[in-house]
């Protein structure tokens, strides 16, 4: 009971904050409630006994691909309203789309998947999959990374 | 407990709110942030699977979206700042021409 009151009162801050991205006048503003979103996401995660991963999402998130977005945000300027234009075509098929899914959701039988008591996706558990099974996956994000980095630096240098 | 569903409706109505912005957004900053809101919901559903079948393969693979999302943040935003610096505009409207 506990478990599903906090479910609904982080389900209805998840919904609103992702709307407030698209639908905020200021984008600055809508960067936040990004952040916002971002954090209830982290606190899902640690309801499914996930620690690990929501730590992770806080610090690789709220820490990092935010402040990257506050950062690009202020050194540009925006010269006309980017706000999401919700005419009455569109937020019809927003909503008919999302009923017509949960209908379809709501027939399979998800019944069969009883979580088990003692789960725990804890540091040492989720490195020990991953350094045992997903080694070169691993090795191949490490190398993505720096490619990333690399590319990050070499587009955004001012050329003289 | 919470059932399985509800957090696979949750991620549902969170991708389609993250789709229905980047339809309707012009700004480009906005709609790399409407990825990050299709990213996070598709981790929400990896993470319930996980728990409810006991199976840690799912957190694993979060990891490595986490990763990569953070690759996607760095690599679009730098792009952004090059367009805004040639162009002196975010609208993805109002971007016509490529150099070569």
């Amino acid at each position: 009971m506990k478990d599903l009151i906090m479910f609904l009162i982080l389900s209805v801050i998840a919904v609103v904050s992702s709307l407030f991205v698209f639908l905020s006048k200021n984008i600055f503003r809508g960067a936040l409630s990004l952040s916002l979103l971002l954090v209830t996401m982290a606190m899902f995660f640690a309801m499914l006994n996930a620690e690990f991963i929501a730590a992770v999402q806080i610090l690789v998130y709220a820490g990092g691909v935010l402040v990257l977005i506050l950062f690009a945000i202020m050194l540009t300027k925006e010269r006309e309203p980017s706000v999401s234009e919700v005419t009455t075509s569109r937020a019809v098929a927003l909503i008919a789309f999302v009923v017509l899914s949960l209908f379809y959701l709501a027939k399979h039988t998800w019944e069969k998947y009883v979580p088990e008591k003692e789960f725990s996706a804890t540091g040492a558990s989720v490195g020990t999959k991953l350094f045992q099974t997903y080694v070169i996956p691993f090795e191949a994000a490490s190398f993505l990374l720096l490619a990333a980095m690399i590319g990050a630096i070499y587009l955004a240098r001012r050329r003289g | 407990m919470v059932p399985l569903s509800s957090y696979i409706m949750l991620s549902l109505i969170l991708f389609s709110i993250g789709v229905f912005g980047i339809l309707t957004t012009r700004n480009m900053i906005r709609i790399l942030m409407g990825v990050e809101i299709l990213l996070n919901s598709a981790n929400l559903n990896f993470i319930a699977f996980s728990r409810y079948m006991g199976d840690i393969t799912g957190n694993v693979f979060v990891l490595f979206t986490i990763i990569i999302a953070a690759a996607e943040a760095a690599v679009g935003l730098a792009i952004v700042m090059m367009i805004y610096r040639n162009y002196l505009t975010l609208n993805v409207g109002k971007i016509k021409e490529m150099r070569w």
